[in-house]
């Protein structure tokens, strides 16, 4: 069943994890603590390497808390790692030309830097 | 059981409801992993199922939640090539996802707005839509293919699910 997990890496960058199912089911349990995770005041990057199914329901939920994050002042982008079947669907969904995709965590955390 | 054709064909029938989404879901993993189906193919009707159900219970109306929803799989060939057909029968308003007009991806996070998402991933992970109005049930069914002949391999050509099309 879908879960959601944070770790705060510093007080300008938090880390939500996201695993399992991203379907309309899977959305429901977790989009209330994902939107109270999202906007914090801090930039956030959001793992979906451990997501195994990503629907419009899901994207949709992404694509809302990181419109609002960006109307605080923030910044939201995800990873993805050797999930082809996530990064595929945020491509076709042209999702990652709102949210920037990146494979690693490091890489993703970088882009914060410059 | 075996069609005419020499698919493999199944049916479930569920309800309307949210909450017989991960029913439908097992069901079409079962008889993918028992038929072989490969992981990319069995991910690409995973969508079109949850994202067909999905637009049923938001958009459908009150005559599509009081109906149950019928579901048919029809599998041809093995893991190395081979079809499959997904078909809806459910009830509601009237609505064909492969001709159904949707507005154009927004280009930054300004102009996202809800919506339209469910209907691009159908099209774009089956490897075609058919879908017909028989009296007051839209039926709908999403082809995909794998192996030689699919989408991932240029021309359509691999081999047939049923007669219809």
């Amino acid at each position: 069943m879908a879960s959601i997990s944070c770790k705060d890496v510093s007080d300008r960058l938090r880390i939500i994890t996201l695993i399992d199912r991203m379907d309309v089911q899977g959305t429901e349990k977790i989009e209330g603590k994902l939107g109270e995770l999202a906007q914090c005041g801090r930039n956030v990057i959001v793992d979906l390497h451990e997501v195994t199914f990503l629907s419009s329901v899901g994207i949709r939920a992404l694509v809302a808390n990181g419109k609002m994050l960006k109307a605080a002042g923030g910044k939201m982008v995800l990873v993805v790692g050797e999930n082809a079947a996530v990064s595929k669907t945020l491509k076709t969904t042209v999702t990652d030309a709102l949210l920037p995709v990146f494979v690693r965590q490091e890489e993703a955390m970088a882009s914060f830097l410059s | 059981m075996r069609s005419q054709a020499g698919a493999v064909e199944e049916t479930l029938s569920i309800v309307a409801e949210a909450g017989e989404f991960s029913r439908a879901t097992a069901w079409l993993e079962s008889i993918c992993n028992e038929r072989g189906v490969p992981a990319d193919a069995r991910y690409r009707l995973d969508i079109c199922l949850n994202e067909a159900l999905a637009n049923v219970l938001a958009h459908g109306g009150g005559a599509a939640l009081a109906v149950p929803i019928g579901l048919r799989l029809a599998i041809s060939g093995g893991s190395d090539a081979g079809a499959a057909r997904l078909t809806l029968n459910a009830g509601g308003v009237p609505f064909d996802p492969a001709s159904h007009r949707t507005r154009p991806s927004p280009r930054t996070l300004e102009e996202a707005e809800p919506g339209g998402l469910g209907i691009l991933m159908m099209r774009t992970n089956a490897d075609r839509i058919a879908y017909e109005r028989l009296g007051d049930t839209n039926c709908t069914s999403f082809l995909v293919r794998w192996g030689t002949g699919s989408s991932d391999d240029g021309p359509r050509s691999g081999p047939p699910v049923d007669s219809g099309d």
